[in-house]
């Protein structure tokens, strides 16, 4: 190789290398994991350093990864947090990151008016912008009568025509143990090996779910509102409803966002102010707007076409306990429902 | 630079870059004493490992595994075999096209297919049989990953068909067929032994695929043990027999690259195709040309609206970073990995030992031990981790490629270099360089290319404030905007295929 092919080669890795170890050390910045969807997410973190200043410094999960990137890599910096605050866009590893030590207290005064249900007592999490779950149907091939509870799951008459999200991971797996909470576990198994008795699909994620219905590949299934919404939006033929609504059946499982400050954080003050950011109804009106994400404050004005929280029968068990039924409902699920 | 100076800096690296983080990491979970703790811990592995659920997926992963590195060897190996041994026109032109469907990352791939097959797909449009085609099975998963996997294999199978031309001249004329192939394939074991190994290392890699085929592999075993029970010490369980596994690929690949390959015989001047050879070359060629370039190209075409500058546009910050990144990667790694193949020959077992570690271990895993490791250090939230991240990851990769490649540099000619030499580097990149070069590019390409598509290292590696394109990929075909992911993926296709059409220009120019 020649002298001159050995120099183009160093210049080349000496500019890549120069531009890779560019970490920007500005002092004022918040540095924010974010497990929402990114579309949804970055016009309000860049409305924030607009107000504030404050540069953000984000890392985005994928659907591929699900919180596996980000929470595994929030505890694997136990030692040496890099994170500020990390925006969740459900509550159950939150939970997780409280009970493992990973969270620092922090109770915001925009919070006041959040209900107590959807924040934790001690302040470690908050709550804000909420998503439920529901299913949604084609309506091309679902004309009339189409299914309203979780159980319609099981029905014969729709046989191999259902589908749902990989139930170990993401709000599936939280609506599982959800119905483990509400219904008690014997209960619960009886309604997953109907289930998989029915032929119910697993696809890879909440979104399949949506596109697998929206081409009609399954009739209907089980999902959360964002993704309904996104169809909808673009004038597929689908229709959701909320699951279990009537008086003597359980409900559904509402799932608010959670944003946190994290222990030993880099930048705690900036973190502080960007978790009071978050908690406005300004921030809330917009997820209300472009991804239905439903208010948890009363003084959020929000469209019509957003439901409010309280015009939904949730179910009547706390997110501590659903917690406590994660690992039970995982397990039968890893190894009865998927095996 | 004395080679002694350079063997104990190469040994340094090793160890800081690999054997350091490992360590640390998997010295969390034995005990520390040797007590009636380890046989608890024992107990426990044995229990959680062995049980009947776990061992029937991990026969059925492997299995797949070894069918779709079989399949990308036999479909790799023909077109390659006529690319080297026979003459006929646009060889350049068809060599290039067959390599492509390699630029497009697996679950792109699917995501074509899925597009095309689908019901929303143009193949339910076209179709007057009513035919249902199911390709959420197992055969689907190995036709797709086969197709996506085997451009490496011919291109790897085509470069040892290089390096034994000379050798096989005579035999040709002498011996019958039988005699040929018996020859041929004998010279050429080292490269498709690797080849399997390097399509079964990159099918372990793939869980993102399995799962929207809706198929249960091992690697989503240990996904699930992160994602879902955050159980690091059980993914870890799982990922020791891959890297048992590994270790057995270290072995082998050392032994069957002990076999001496030849410089390239640049005056052998290949016969034309006869008309038997031409008609099979040609439709086989198009078949998988149209089954792993036209079909995804097409939909993604469809997908696209024809509007590829937007997206691409949009995104010109994540994909200059992409570029970058990848093209870091590919030239540290190849170029340590040569290093490495020839200064520290004398211990290549031991050496290939340690860093085949990390060959089939699953990429979560792998990213959850450097950001303990570099967390431990205060080094985490810098480029560092992830630099590092992907040197481990595909060090091993190119080892293999690179292996055979210096079977040509022979202890003859190491005595002459030592002898004759001005100094050890200097050698090293005047003398031994030159005669890898084809191994050496190969290696380049193929790691950018992987580089370009990973995403979950990335995902738990990569400092805050910054992305790649992989993952903005991801996220776009999770919000359903198949529009920009199409329009993205042909430019992951169509910007390295113009920076390939200049070099050719500019070589034939030079020529």
């Amino acid at each position: 190789m020649k002298k001159r092919h050995v120099l183009f080669l160093s210049f080349i890795l000496g500019v890549c290398l120069a531009f890779l170890l560019v970490t920007y050390h500005k002092e004022n910045v918040v540095v924010v994991y974010v497990a929402h969807d990114q579309d949804y997410s970055e016009p309000i973190l860049k409305e924030f350093e607009k107000q504030t200043g404050i540069k953000v410094k984000a890392l985005y999960d994928t659907e591929a990864t699900k919180t596996v990137g980000l929470v595994n890599r929030l505890l694997a910096e136990k030692n040496n947090p890099q994170a500020d605050v990390f925006w969740n866009n459900e509550v159950m590893r939150s939970i997780l990151l409280k009970e493992l030590g990973i969270l620092q207290p922090y109770c915001s005064p925009n919070a006041k008016d959040i209900p107590e249900f959807y924040k934790d007592p001690e302040c470690y999490w908050t709550g804000f912008a909420a998503r439920a779950r529901v299913i949604i149907y084609n309506t091309e091939k679902i004309k009339e009568n189409p299914p309203t509870s979780i159980f319609d799951f099981t029905d014969p008459k729709w046989k191999g025509k259902a589908c749902i999200a990989n139930p170990l991971l993401g709000t599936t797996s939280t609506h599982f143990a959800a119905l483990f909470a509400a219904l008690g576990d014997e209960k619960a198994k009886e309604l997953l090996v109907k289930m998989k008795e029915n032929d119910v699909k697993v696809v890879e994620s909440n979104s399949m779910v949506r596109d697998q219905v929206v081409v009609g590949e399954c009739w209907f299934g089980l999902t959360d509102t964002d993704d309904a919404y996104d169809a909808i939006r673009e004038e597929k033929p689908v229709s959701f409803v909320f699951p279990d609504q009537k008086n003597e059946q359980i409900g559904d499982l509402i799932i608010p966002n959670t944003v946190m400050l994290i222990k030993n954080s880099p930048h705690p003050e900036n973190g502080k102010k960007l978790i009071d950011f978050l908690l406005t109804p300004e921030v809330e009106e917009k997820l209300a707007k472009i991804a239905l994400q439903m208010p948890l404050k009363n003084s959020t004005s929000v469209p019509q076409y957003v439901p409010r929280v309280s015009s939904i029968k949730r179910m009547n068990v706390s997110y501590y306990q659903i917690f406590e039924k994660m690992n039970v409902s995982n397990q039968f699920i890893q190894e009865n429902f998927l095996s | 630079m004395e080679s002694r100076t350079i063997k104990a800096s190469l040994i340094i690296l090793i160890a800081l870059l690999l054997v350091l983080p490992l360590t640390y990491f998997f010295l969390q979970f034995i005990p520390q004493r040797i007590d009636y703790q380890v046989l608890i811990f024992l107990y426990e592995f044995v229990k959680f490992v062995y049980n009947k659920r776990i061992l029937k997926v991990f026969a059925k992963t492997f299995f797949l595994g070894v069918s779709v590195s079989l399949f990308s060897l036999i479909v790799g190996f023909i077109p390659a075999y006529f690319l080297e041994f026979r003459s006929f026109r646009l060889k350049n032109f068809i060599r290039a096209s067959l390599f492509i469907p390699f630029l497009i990352p697996p679950y792109l791939f699917v995501f074509s297919w899925l597009g095309f097959l689908g019901k929303r797909g143009l193949f339910s449009q076209i179709h007057f049989l009513n035919l249902s085609i199911d390709i959420y099975n197992p055969l689907a998963l190995i036709f797709f990953l086969s197709l996506s996997f085997f451009p490496v294999s011919m291109l790897f199978i085509s470069l040892g068909f290089r390096n034994i031309t000379k050798k096989i001249l005579n035999p040709i004329k002498i011996f019958n067929e039988k005699g040929f192939w018996k020859i041929t394939l004998l010279l050429l074991k080292p490269y498709l032994l690797i080849s399997f190994f390097v399509t079964l290392s990159l099918f372990f890699s793939e869980y993102i695929v399995p799962s929207y085929l809706r198929i249960n592999t091992y690697q989503s075993e240990i996904f699930v043990q992160l994602a879902t029970f955050y159980d690091v010490r059980k993914a870890s369980f799982l990922t020791l027999p891959l890297v048992i596994f590994s270790l057995i690929v270290a072995i082998l690949s050392f032994k069957v690259c002990k076999i001496k390959t030849e410089i390239p015989d640049k005056k052998f001047v290949p016969p034309h195709l006869i008309r038997r050879e031409k008609v099979f070359f040609y439709s086989f060629t198009v078949i998988v040309l149209v089954l792993s370039l036209i079909i995804p190209l097409s939909v993604f075409l469809a997908e696209s609206k024809l509007d590829v500058l937007n997206p691409l546009l949009e995104t010109k910050g994540i994909f200059f970073t992409s570029v970058l990144f990848s093209t870091l990667i590919s030239f540290s790694t190849t170029f340590l990995s040569n290093v490495i193949l020839f200064y520290l020959r004398s211990s290549q077992k031991f050496v290939n030992f340690l860093l085949f570690f990390t060959l089939l271990m699953p990429t979560p895993v792998l990213g959850v031990v450097l950001t303990t490791f570099f967390s431990a250090i205060k080094l985490n939230g810098t480029v560092l981790p992830l630099i590092d991240g992907y040197v481990i990851k595909f060090l091993p990769f190119s080892l293999l490629f690179m292996m055979p490649e210096y079977g040509k540099v022979t202890k003859s000619l190491e005595s002459s270099i030592r002898i004759f030499s001005r100094g050890s580097l200097i050698s090293f990149f005047k003398i031994v360089l030159p005669i890898v070069k084809e191994g050496f590019f190969f290696s380049l390409i193929t790691i950018f290319i992987l580089c370009f598509g990973e995403a979950s290292l990335a995902q738990l590696l990569l400092p805050p404030g910054l992305q790649t394109i992989s993952l903005r990929m991801e996220t776009l075909l999770h919000y359903g905007n198949y529009q920009a992911v199409a329009s993205l993926s042909l430019s992951t296709v169509f910007i390295p295929l113009a920076l390939y059409s200049l070099y050719a220009l500019f070589k034939g120019v030079k020529r």
